[in-house]
């Protein structure tokens, strides 16, 4: 993306990024190589990227689409933390830091890069079946089916999901339990039982009523600190986790 | 070989909904091909406003009122049926969509309501509705989620159309490229639905991403469909500028203020009446118009560039409160909070009406092949589009393509893609890579989006134009010898790159020679040297044909229903 200079941001520094490279095709294990590239204040992490492959080294391989944080594309580790390349500036990015270590996402499979393989990832939503007519519902087309307001309300932090699996990297659990669901897909579950007009709670609940479901999860929130949309996967789990036991709890009943 | 009743490729909103549909019937094995994940599709950049015209929520309104604010937004070259279908069905797919589990906004009734506060640019009673959080992905996930759940529905994610795939004059399938392992694949199918979406980025600036280079339009324009109104480029009025971020027109919407270096409200002198709320191409012209006249800010006259002022202080809170994502963008990339500075915006390349000629049920002249979405054009918006009307479009019309395309497979009879035609794109592809030196892939598309923005942008003439032709022929020839310095096929994003890079260059030449061709001024086309428009020659539409040398132009006439065209003001 081009950059016009700005009264009052026109200050440039050298910046070093310590990038995490890894291309079985081209014989390479992981390993890190270094650039040092020119940047300004309204340079993005994923300018940053373009830049390096660009003018430096043209197999550099990295995803993205929106570059400007909406389509979940493009997350990367950066010192550790989780990010959307081109939600943040280069520049915010060294505040406090001597240097820009960029890594692929963690528990994820690398293809190449910074690329992972996100199919597991889908696979797991996928699993808990976010869909909320039944199967064979003509679905109406004369008339919405009504959803209060407060209904809507709480869906909002569930449905800022973008499935960017900032999430799923950052969990310790996810990282040594693969099958354990994860935040994301727990997240998706919970959106569409919110939903009052849902018709497979019960079908869904069963399905994350299970050992690798929700209660796979220990409430150790980084999920909740690294969610580039503030969905604060931890807390909606641990709401699933009542609804599940409020379910089961009617069901006694009968 | 692996066959499917209905491919479509693209995984937006027209892409979803055709597959929707199709995926109803039980019988027919459906295929999604997308180049990206379908969930990172450029519909999720829009904010999710759809016009519709539903008078049990607002008496005022009616399907014919939205389909003339349609026409009359479209300088008049709508194709006047399709319009009506737009403005007829819309409302009962959206109904459908929300049924799906799409989050629109609820009165304290819990109903779908028309957004009172905001009326859309050049709409002539408020029709606009809203999902929450202002984002399109609300419309798309209820799709996706439907289909990923369908055992006839197969996902190819990540899989790069190359070329259709053709047997006679019919065609018979996809040949696509698995990104993550570099090999080409032959998809055999009945029907094919292209839903791959605009071409923004040929533009130097532009709200588009990365990905929309118009693929589709281009592979299907080189196999012989038709490129429709290719002229027809839509600028919005507001990006951000330095970051070519949409501001959307909700901000107008809902009574921001547009100032210029002399602190005036200068829509005045462009549409008197609308002001802010003109219809887009007028307010960007009005813009651009300041800008270069020397009323805007830090105008660079080489690279075309300057801003205006989009003041949205005096805005209630809850109005402010809408355009949080607006907000989120300013202060993150500008630093700016929109209740207490007013922004520094530009007008960037948007929206394409121009695209595959289809009729209204997403024909296009090859058989089993079917457009819809930002790709075709029917023409629904004509020479210009309003705002709130694109989503709409690409629901009703890929539903409408997602069911021809199922007919049409119901019936027929599967072709095996020819061998040679594989091989082809193989060698085509072994032979980029293969490549030790030649021309910078980026020095051809930094110099091809330079000259759009600034030759065939806002602002034309037989001058420019001329120079443009020049320009991307030029352009054209450097590109046989590309060099693509990345020769791996495990994900291979210069490759890629250098594949749309392709795509791009023949769009834009077939773009020149339309606006060269239309010696008017209509909608979204403005010539200094042809300014008004010229119902009497020009009340047409303009078709591009293929040719590796020289492009040929024919016309198709504007279908006419109701609304005879008349003066457009606002």
């Amino acid at each position: 993306m081009e950059r016009q200079n700005e009264p009052g941001k026109s200050e440039v520094r050298r910046v070093k990024l310590k990038i995490c490279r890894y291309s079985p095709e081209r014989g390479e294990g992981r390993h890190f190589d270094q650039f040092e590239i020119e940047v300004d204040a309204t340079t993005t992490l994923i300018d940053a990227f373009e830049i390096i492959k660009d003018t430096i080294d043209p197999t550099f391989t990295f995803r993205s689409s929106c570059h400007d944080g909406v389509c979940g594309s493009c997350t990367v580790i950066v010192n550790g933390v989780e990010r959307q390349a081109c939600f943040v500036t280069v520049f915010e990015l060294l505040k406090g830091q001597e240097e820009l270590v960029i890594e692929p996402m963690r528990n994820f499979k690398i293809i190449r890069d910074l690329v992972v393989d996100m199919t597991p990832f889908f696979d797991k939503l996928k699993a808990v079946k976010p869909r909320i007519v039944l199967e064979d519902t003509p679905v109406a087309t004369e008339e919405e089916l009504p959803q209060s307001r407060e209904n809507l309300d709480k869906m909002k932090n569930s449905e800022r999901c973008i499935e960017c699996g900032a999430c799923v990297s950052a969990c310790p659990i996810v990282s040594i339990n693969p099958h354990f669901l994860g935040p994301a897909a727990l997240v998706a579950a919970y959106r569409s039982s919110i939903d009052s007009r849902d018709q497979r709670r019960h079908e869904r609940l069963e399905i994350v009523d299970s050992e690798n479901g929700a209660w796979r999860c220990h409430s150790i929130y980084q999920c909740f600190d690294v969610c580039p949309k503030n969905v604060e996967p931890a807390v909606v789990i641990s709401m699933l986790r009542r609804m599940i036991v409020s379910e089961r709890i009617k069901r006694l009943h009968f | 070989m692996i066959s499917h009743d209905v491919i479509i490729v693209g995984g937006g909103l027209a892409g979803l909904m055709a597959a929707y549909r199709a995926s109803r019937h039980s019988e027919l094995k459906i295929a999604l091909v997308s180049k990206i994940h379908p969930l990172r599709s450029h519909t999720i950049e829009a904010t999710g406003a759809v016009n519709l015209a539903i008078p049990r929520l607002n008496k005022e309104d009616s399907w014919e009122l939205h389909a003339f604010d349609t026409v009359k937004g479209s300088d008049y070259l709508a194709d006047q049926d399709t319009v009506e279908i737009l403005c007829k069905e819309g409302p009962e797919v959206f109904v459908e969509l929300a049924n799906l589990g799409a989050c629109i906004t609820r009165d304290g009734k819990g109903h779908m309501y028309p957004d009172f506060n905001a009326k859309g640019g050049a709409a002539s009673v408020p029709r606009v509705y809203d999902v929450i959080l202002n984002t399109a992905r609300l419309f798309m996930r209820p799709l996706y989620e439907f289909l990923i759940e369908q055992a006839n529905v197969t996902f190819f994610d990540e899989y790069r159309l190359l070329s259709l795939a053709i047997e006679g004059d019919v065609c018979c399938g996809v040949i696509v490229m698995n990104v993550a392992k570099g090999e080409v694949v032959g998809l055999s199918a009945k029907s094919v639905v292209l839903a791959t979406g605009g071409l923004g980025w040929i533009y130097g600036h532009t709200t588009n991403a990365r990905t929309c280079t118009g693929d589709g339009i281009a592979i299907a324009y080189r196999a012989g469909v038709p490129f429709k109104d290719p002229e027809f480029v839509q600028f919005h009025p507001t990006s951000l500028y330095g970051t070519d971020i949409l501001m959307t027109e909700i901000c107008r919407a809902a009574g921001g203020y547009l100032y210029n270096s002399k602190n005036e409200r200068f829509m005045k002198q462009y549409a008197s009446q609308s002001m802010e709320r003109a219809s887009r191409d007028v307010v960007a012209r009005g813009i651009l118009t300041e800008i270069v006249e020397g009323r805007g800010f830090e105008y660079n006259a080489e690279s075309g560039t300057g801003y205006v002022l989009l003041d949205l202080r005096h805005l209630k809170k809850e109005q402010l409160e809408m355009l949080h994502q607006v907000n989120e963008f300013t202060q993150r990339y500008r630093g700016i909070n929109i209740a207490r500075d007013p922004i520094p915006i530009i007008p960037a390349q948007h929206y394409m009406m121009g695209g595959l000629a289809t009729d209204v049920s997403g024909r296009t002249k090859m058989l089993g092949l079917y457009a819809a979405g930002e790709c075709a054009c029917l023409s629904v918006h004509g020479a210009n589009r309003l705002g709130a009307n694109a989503l709409v479009e690409c629901a009703v019309f890929g539903r409408r393509a997602g069911e021809e395309a199922s007919k049409h497979a119901l019936s027929g009879v599967i072709h095996r893609i020819p061998d040679d035609q594989l091989e082809k794109s193989e060698d085509e592809i072994t032979r980029m890579l293969d490549r030790r030196d030649g021309v910078d892939p980026l020095k051809i598309e930094k110099r091809l989006k330079d000259v759009m923005w600034l030759d065939v942008g806002l602002f034309r003439d037989s001058l420019r134009l001329q120079r443009a032709r020049g320009a991307i022929r030029e352009l054209k020839s450097q590109y046989k010898n590309v060099h693509i310095q990345d020769s791996s096929r495990i994900f291979n994003t210069a490759l890629g790159k250098v594949l749309e890079l392709r795509n791009m260059l023949d769009l834009a030449e077939a773009i020149v020679i339309g606006a060269l061709a239309r010696q008017e001024s209509r909608g979204s086309h403005y010539r200094f040297d042809f300014p008004k428009r010229d119902d009497l020659h020009y009340l047409t539409h303009t078709l591009i044909n293929y040719d590796e040398n020289e492009p040929r132009l024919s016309y198709e006439p504007v279908r006419i229903t109701r609304w005879q065209p008349a003066e457009r003001k606002y």
